[in-house]
């Protein structure tokens, strides 16, 4: 540790890099060492993506699911607005883009997950998605101006960010036409890579027959081959081809580059990561969380939240001697909304599936409530 | 039964649906009539498995039991058909 102090390095300030820096800037000062906290990030602008499934349909605007990332940060963390460029594993360095060179003694990676759709060859730019704040936008306008016709909303590829999202799209269209009374004249068909709507059964026991109910078709075992966006028709590796009027594709994801390209992450980016110390497999004091981990679950920002306070822990311990880690035990919370007024509570971690109760109001209010908390709470480090 | 393997996708470890999305990947990157061998330590995966190639006109030609949990899925590659095709 150069000069006695500690340098902890969080690559990321969404939301895993943001509640480990508030966390672990609290513990840090009771130990009395000094340290020095930084955050690197290329843009630091924190977006609260649940919020995305409101504005593609122009029930909350953009500006209020992006906010400063700095502001949501410890007051005395060295905050570099620079992309990454490598991190150098032997010698502990992180490298940016302009060249500056950050030593670390910790380096938590957060890096999220990149949306890559330059990974297949069939992607085309006109084609629309909701997970990012310009795509929602784009899309926004795109279903105000849908009159009739056929909506498809397919996977690109697994895995992808909170996997229910997709289902909640194809839900929220369904409630959003019938409210404008035109759903008899659009079609709407969920293509789902695997044998049922969604990767967990216990949910899709129940969210599968709602998508029924509402009309909602369920294509499964739809993996995607192609796409002809000048006829229209989406192809599957099983042989399936739909037509379709529009289409909203979630995009392939990978992790980031330079991950792989520094030798710690594989070809897809993904940090093979100890599902339960969350340090980064083969490397000296690293942790990673979040979206750009191996671990086989949700790629939400609720795994974050959780996995966060155990990286603060047990970076707080390795530097006091105590060799007792903290585990994570997978914990992961989320809403799964099903009609605009009503949402599941999905509860869950590695040894428990979740057992989904009915759709309620309260958990849509609830849904509704956790923005604001999320900002002022949850992403300091308070909950 | 006589067959060469094409390609090995290695899914021992991961968790459904991670197994069944390999092997898509590695199917996509051989030929119709190649051989993928796909191994698996997740027990739904035979099952799952086999709807796939039911569903997608691949052949299951045979499944493996290795030591352990794990298990070796002998897929072929079958013909797609398509109603139309983009140039």
């Amino acid at each position: 540790m150069s000069n006695n102090t500690v340098n902890v390095v969080i690559l990321g300030a969404g939301t895993g890099g943001t509640i480990v820096a508030n966390k672990l800037n609290k513990k840090l000062k009771k130990t009395k060492k000094p340290f020095q906290l930084t955050v690197i990030d290329p843009s630091f602008k924190h977006v609260y993506q649940p919020g995305f499934l409101f504005t593609m349909f122009k029930k909350d605007k953009t500006h209020s699911i992006v906010k400063d990332g700095k502001k949501l940060l410890p007051k005395n963390t060295n905050m570099i607005e620079e992309k990454v460029k490598k991190v150098e594993t032997k010698d502990k360095v992180v490298i940016t883009e302009s060249g500056t060179k950050v030593p670390y003694d910790y380096l938590v990676i957060a890096t999220g997950a990149k949306l890559s759709p330059e990974k297949v060859d069939w992607w085309d730019d006109s084609l629309y998605h909701y997970y990012s704040p310009e795509a929602a936008d784009r899309l926004s306008e795109k279903i105000e101006n849908f009159r009739e016709g056929k909506i498809i909303i397919a996977i690109g590829e697994i895995p992808y960010k909170c996997p229910p999202a997709p289902i909640e799209g194809a839900l929220l269209l369904d409630d959003y036409f019938k409210k404008k009374g035109i759903r008899d004249k659009v079609e709407i068909q969920y293509c789902s890579p695997l044998d049922r709507a969604f990767s967990i059964k216990t949910v899709n026991e129940v969210i599968e027959p709602i998508m029924n109910e509402k009309g909602i078709e369920v294509e499964t075992f739809f993996n995607v081959d192609d796409v002809d966006t000048e006829e229209k028709v989406l192809y599957s590796l099983e042989g399936s081809d739909l037509d379709y009027d529009l289409l909203i594709m979630i995009p392939p994801h990978t992790g980031q580059p330079f991950l792989h390209e520094s030798g710690i992450a594989g070809k897809s980016g993904w940090v093979p990561t100890d599902r339960e110390t969350l340090r980064v497999q083969d490397q000296e004091n690293m942790y990673a969380l979040g979206d750009t981990t191996d671990i086989p679950t949700s790629k939400a920002g609720s795994t974050a939240h959780y996995e966060a306070p155990i990286i603060a822990e047990n970076i707080y311990k390795d530097i006091i001697g105590d060799t007792n880690l903290t585990k994570y035990d997978g914990h992961v919370q989320c809403f799964f909304l099903t009609e605009f007024g009503k949402s599941l509570f999905i509860d869950f971690n590695f040894e428990h599936p979740p057992k989904p109760g009915k759709p309620s109001r309260f958990w849509w209010w609830f849904k509704l409530f956790f923005k604001p908390f999320y900002f002022r709470a949850v992403a300091k480090g308070l909950v | 039964m006589s067959y060469t393997v094409t390609k090995k996708v290695d899914a021992v470890g991961s968790f459904c649906p991670g197994p069944l999305m390999e092997l898509v990947r590695g199917i996509k990157e051989v030929e119709v009539g190649e051989i993928v061998e796909l191994l698996s330590s997740d027990k739904g995966s035979a099952a799952e498995v086999q709807k796939w190639c039911e569903k997608s006109g691949n052949e299951l030609l045979e499944i493996k039991q290795y030591d352990g949990d794990t298990q070796g899925f002998v897929i072929k590659k079958g013909e797609r058909k398509r109603r139309r095709r983009r140039e």
